[in-house]
């Protein structure tokens, strides 16, 4: 199966992980200053953590494709923190590299992974939907 | 729609035309049936070779580099290669759902959403397969969706 049929379902996941992103943050913000050290971030800085999430997730998703949901899951976490500390933290100086700042982190991290399953769990129901409408009309069509 | 069949003595190979205004649906069915009556797989089990029409294959599946032919009632061994099956199997009922299987969406009972972004569906023998993400758009694909 080509690259580009798989491209899609990526570029849905990074569109989504930025959007809950953006609407998380600013929402922290608005209850709290806790994050006036990322009043700064850019738009582009935050896009670029998302994409490379998804690049990432893209990558071990191929070399997995067969492990249990929960291994699974953990890995794609894995790929997520090491996208936000790696980049984030160190390239773009989100926030300082401390245990108190890595457990927030780890948070707002795991609040962002589960928005992003969840909304791409709503999608494939939908599809699956779609899919049992069209075998039913198959087995319609075939009875006749 | 109208049916014409016309059968003589004299007719050396079966040739069916169709004439029509457009290719829908129940054409494109008709034309996928007509299109795998003639497709077959040898097949092994137990040191006998059987000729297996592709309509009753559920679902073919590597395991350990060995090609396994699933059926309602049997699993029998291939010896072509998965990716051989494919080739064969293009402009029929049957998707690749992941790595390691082919399947024959006419034995589909129905699919739901897994939270990993996999489907799985469930065959008319109550079996399940599971619908990988990387071939969750080819499977919609195959069903119009």
């Amino acid at each position: 199966m080509s690259i580009i049929k798989r491209l899609p379902h990526y570029i849905i996941m990074c569109c989504v992980s930025f959007t809950v992103c953006v609407m998380l943050l600013s929402l922290i913000h608005s209850w709290y200053d806790l994050m006036a050290t990322m009043a700064w971030i850019a738009n582009f800085e935050l896009f670029a953590v998302c994409f490379s999430i998804s690049a990432l997730m893209f990558i071990t998703d191929m070399l997995t494709e067969n492990f249990a949901l929960p291994l699974a899951s953990l890995i794609q976490f894995t790929d997520e923190m090491l996208c936000v500390f790696g980049l984030g933290g160190l390239v773009f100086g989100w926030f300082p590299m401390t245990i108190e700042w890595f457990w927030a982190v780890l948070a707002i991290n795991a609040v962002i992974y589960i928005c992003t399953f969840l909304m791409m769990y709503y999608v494939n129901s939908r599809i699956s939907k779609d899919i049992n409408q069209k075998i039913k009309e198959r087995k319609r069509l075939r009875n006749e | 729609m109208k049916l014409k069949i016309e059968m003589f003595d004299e007719c050396k190979e079966t040739e069916v035309n169709i004439k029509c205004k457009e290719l829908d649906n129940t054409l494109k069915k008709a034309v996928d049936i007509l299109k795998q009556s003639d497709k077959t797989f040898a097949v092994r089990k137990d040191n006998s070779t059987k000729i297996l029409k592709i309509e009753d294959i559920c679902y073919f599946e590597s395991v350990d580099e060995q090609t396994f032919v699933y059926t309602q009632e049997d699993v029998y061994s291939c010896q072509k290669k998965l990716y051989e099956a494919e080739e064969i199997l293009s402009d029929t009922s049957f998707v690749r759902i992941s790595k390691s299987c082919i399947l024959n969406i006419d034995y589909l009972e129905s699919v739901r959403a897994l939270l990993n972004g996999k489907l799985e569906g469930t065959l008319s023998n109550d079996e399940r397969v599971i619908i990988n993400r990387h071939y969750v758009p080819a499977f919609k694909k195959k069903f119009g969706v």
